[in-house]
């Protein structure tokens, strides 16, 4: 196994992202994963600051249905 | 003075007259509870449903942007929403921004214009080689926006490539 040190970036301060709209499901389901699940920090690379504005989308987009809770994996 | 967002569900089987009643009925109570000054309001998408809310699993997303100074009465006007029989689910977002208009015209307008410059070129071949010129960067510009796309792509595929990695890792 080979071990690459590629450094992480923010997403969102890479391509100039201030605002996150709720609606934009697109953008959100990039950071959840196959569950639904919100992916920590550690691994998308966000900035806190930023990872706080995508929390609260995505929670708001989950509670108006445009984004589901729960997830079933594609077994 | 703040800005505000609403966004609510209705059911896809209603025709557009029902909609539009709807759509009065909400404007008319949200002047009565907050004097609002309403902006926006127009139907944004027709979506499926991430999971079924009353039994639907389609749903017509209206949006309504709008800007009130008292909004004491938020709570009551909540509470009406939600007793409302046609609104499956509404939601209430205070905006940090003015929201851009929203108009259902722009797109025609613009296509009419293009043709009436289509015509005009016919008629005057040497304005037609000036709007060749003109025509030139706009094309230019889309490619930009496609190069922008393609770097997302990119980015996105690095992502999905560090997670592999993590995942392998741990």
């Amino acid at each position: 196994m080979t071990f690459q040190n590629r450094k992480k970036f923010c997403y969102f301060k890479e391509n100039g992202i201030v605002d996150i709209d709720y609606k934009d499901t697109k953008l959100l389901r990039r950071f959840v994963n196959d569950q639904g699940k919100i992916m920590p920090r550690r691994v998308t690379g966000t900035s806190s600051k930023m990872h706080r504005k995508l929390v609260k989308s995505i929670k708001r987009a989950r509670s108006i249905g445009l984004m589901a809770y729960v997830e079933r994996a594609n077994d | 003075m703040r800005y505000y967002e609403i966004i609510y569900i209705v059911n896809t089987n209603y025709d557009s007259t029902t909609v539009d009643k709807c759509k009065e009925e909400v404007e008319k109570e949200l002047k009565e509870f907050l004097n609002a000054n309403i902006i926006n309001h127009y139907i944004w998408t027709k979506k499926r449903l991430a999971y079924q809310i009353k039994k639907q699993k389609y749903g017509l997303f209206i949006l309504l942007h709008f800007e009130s100074v008292d909004t004491k009465k938020m709570p009551d006007f909540n509470k009406w929403m939600k007793l409302n029989s046609h609104i499956m689910r509404h939601m209430t977002v205070a905006l940090d921004s003015k929201p851009e208009i929203h108009d259902d015209n722009l797109k025609t307008e613009k296509l009419e214009n293009d043709e009436k410059s289509s015509q005009v070129d016919n008629n005057n071949p040497e304005e037609s080689a000036e709007n060749e010129n003109t025509s030139i960067p706009e094309i230019s510009s889309n490619d930009m926006q496609k190069d922008e796309e393609e770097k997302v792509e990119e980015d996105l595929k690095e992502i999905e490539k560090e997670q592999e990695n993590d995942i392998s890792k741990s």
